[in-house]
């Protein structure tokens, strides 16, 4: 290992800490013994963006097996340099109440036909395809291709909402797709 | 005096180790000599005022350098020779046979203490290593008398010029007083805000919290860290899979208390253990390693 002038004092770390206490004759047996009474319990954190309101505020999920166990503020974000407000704190239930999955949670689409009273899960491919045929009607009925003999392509009749959530490059994707449909009234959930 | 009250604070500290933890006895036993010694010298250092001018700070922030070069670290070399002597006293009865060789060599001043020092603070590692196999000691036991002999050199230092550190924007994984790496980390406050904490000098400063402080690999959606149930969640231990290193990380806020970073180190040496046989290394020594 090629040793800069960081490393002041490091020396035999590879040795190992039993081995580098050995070298000075202490007895370990003890520490090994108490060490093998301690089992670990592992926890994964990943870093989020609370999904409430416009703020985007940072939250460092922790899960245990899979299953999310605590949420707190990023202390390292920007935004909300770790606080979060009283439902970002709450944000756990929407995965976890009580230890147990939340039992109300969404995990797929749902469609109601036109004059149901019911909801049914649908798949996601049926979800995407049944949005783009509403969107492309639209667009073919309402699409405003000239306007005092100029060119604009405006559809006025549909309006997107954009979310804190997306990255830079999510939002660059999203803009353009609306733009490309003559979308205009693009907004943004931190200004509703 | 400042400094007894400090060493008064350390030694309560080992003693509710001890007691807390039985198995760790004998090498806190160790320590509480270790850390007399040091503390007796440390009341005796005398810094000179240092004043570095701000446009150096600045600048040396800016580009990443640590506002000591290392090697230009100015030390009593009376006070310096008392502690190597004293440190080797408190080594004798763990390793004879090095401590009489070391002995031998500065009797016949084929080792020179302060040459010896000087060579390590300017070369590090490895001229250790060659002073170790000229000697025919083991090169452990030369590491762990320059470490303690500089050690409270670099921390008065430290304590001198902490006030030159621009803590809110220094966010490397080396501290901004000595340019050492850090081998202990904390959360303080209810944000959980990392600290690291310097392994010479003891400067404790800001961090990622899912940054790795070794390799610098952002972490953010596998970050894992272990605790014991039955020691709680005061403490953890955070492992990067990248470089395959582990942090030893202290909840000021869970557990209530503030930890004196050498002495809790030695305390919980039980989890370095839990980590080793999780498959992962330790980068950076303690005070005794």
């Amino acid at each position: 290992m090629k040793i800069t002038r960081r490393d002041f004092l490091k020396f035999s770390s590879a040795a190992g800490v039993g081995l580098l206490l050995g070298t000075f004759g202490f007895d370990l047996r003890p520490i090994r013994a108490y060490a093998e009474a301690n089992r670990p319990e592992w926890i994964s954190e990943a870093c989020s963006i609370c999904p409430y309101c416009g703020c985007g505020c940072g939250v460092i999920v922790g899960s245990k097996d899979g299953t999310i166990t605590y949420v707190q503020g990023d202390p390292d974000n920007p935004i909300n340099r770790g606080a979060l407000c009283s439902k970002g704190q709450a944000s756990i239930q929407l995965s976890t109440v009580d230890g147990k999955v939340n039992p109300q949670r969404v995990l797929r689409p749902r469609y109601r036909a036109p004059y149901s009273n019911e909801w049914v899960e649908i798949s996601w491919d049926q979800a995407i395809s049944e949005i783009a045929q509403k969107i492309k009607a639209q667009r073919d009925s309402d699409l405003i291709e000239t306007e005092n003999g100029v060119t604009v392509n405006r559809l006025e009749t549909v309006a997107a909402l954009g979310t804190a959530k997306d990255t830079n490059e999510e939002c660059y994707l999203y803009i353009k797709l609306m733009r490309a449909l003559g979308i205009v009234y693009v907004e943004h959930c931190a200004r509703v | 005096m400042i400094m007894d009250n400090e060493l008064e604070i350390k030694l309560e500290r080992i003693e509710t180790l001890c007691k807390q933890k039985p198995s760790h006895k004998e090498v806190l036993g160790f320590l509480k000599k270790v850390i007399t010694a040091q503390a007796k010298v440390k009341a005796d250092i005398k810094m000179e005022d240092v004043n570095i001018d701000q446009q150096i700070v600045k600048m040396k922030a800016k580009e990443g350098f640590p506002l000591l070069d290392k090697q230009a670290l100015k030390f009593d070399v009376g006070l310096a020779k008392g502690l190597f002597k004293k440190m080797s006293q408190i080594l004798r009865n763990r390793v004879p046979e090095d401590i009489e060789q070391i002995n031998q060599a500065l009797k016949t001043k084929e080792l020179n203490i302060e040459s010896l020092l000087k060579n390590a603070l300017r070369e590090n590692g490895n001229y250790i290593n060659n002073v170790a196999q000229k000697l025919r000691v083991k090169p452990a036991v030369i590491s762990f008398l320059v470490k303690n002999t500089l050690k409270p050199f670099f921390e008065v230092y430290a304590e001198s010029t902490k006030d030159y550190v621009d803590q809110q924007h220094w966010l490397r994984n080396y501290c901004p007083i000595c340019g050492s790496k850090p081998f202990m980390a904390e959360l303080h406050g209810k944000e959980r805000k990392k600290i690291l904490v310097c392994s010479v000098c003891g400067y404790k400063w800001r961090f990622i919290r899912t940054r790795c402080p070794f390799c610098g690999m952002h972490i953010p959606q596998g970050f894992k860290y272990f605790y014991t149930e039955k020691e709680g969640k005061a403490w953890r231990v955070e492992v990067c899979d990248n470089c395959k290193k582990y942090m030893k990380t202290f909840d000021t806020v869970e557990a209530g208390e503030q930890l004196i970073p050498d002495i809790d180190d030695i305390g919980t040496l039980y989890l370095d253990m839990i980590a080793e046989n999780e498959g992962y290394k330790r980068e950076i020594g303690s005070v005794l390693f």
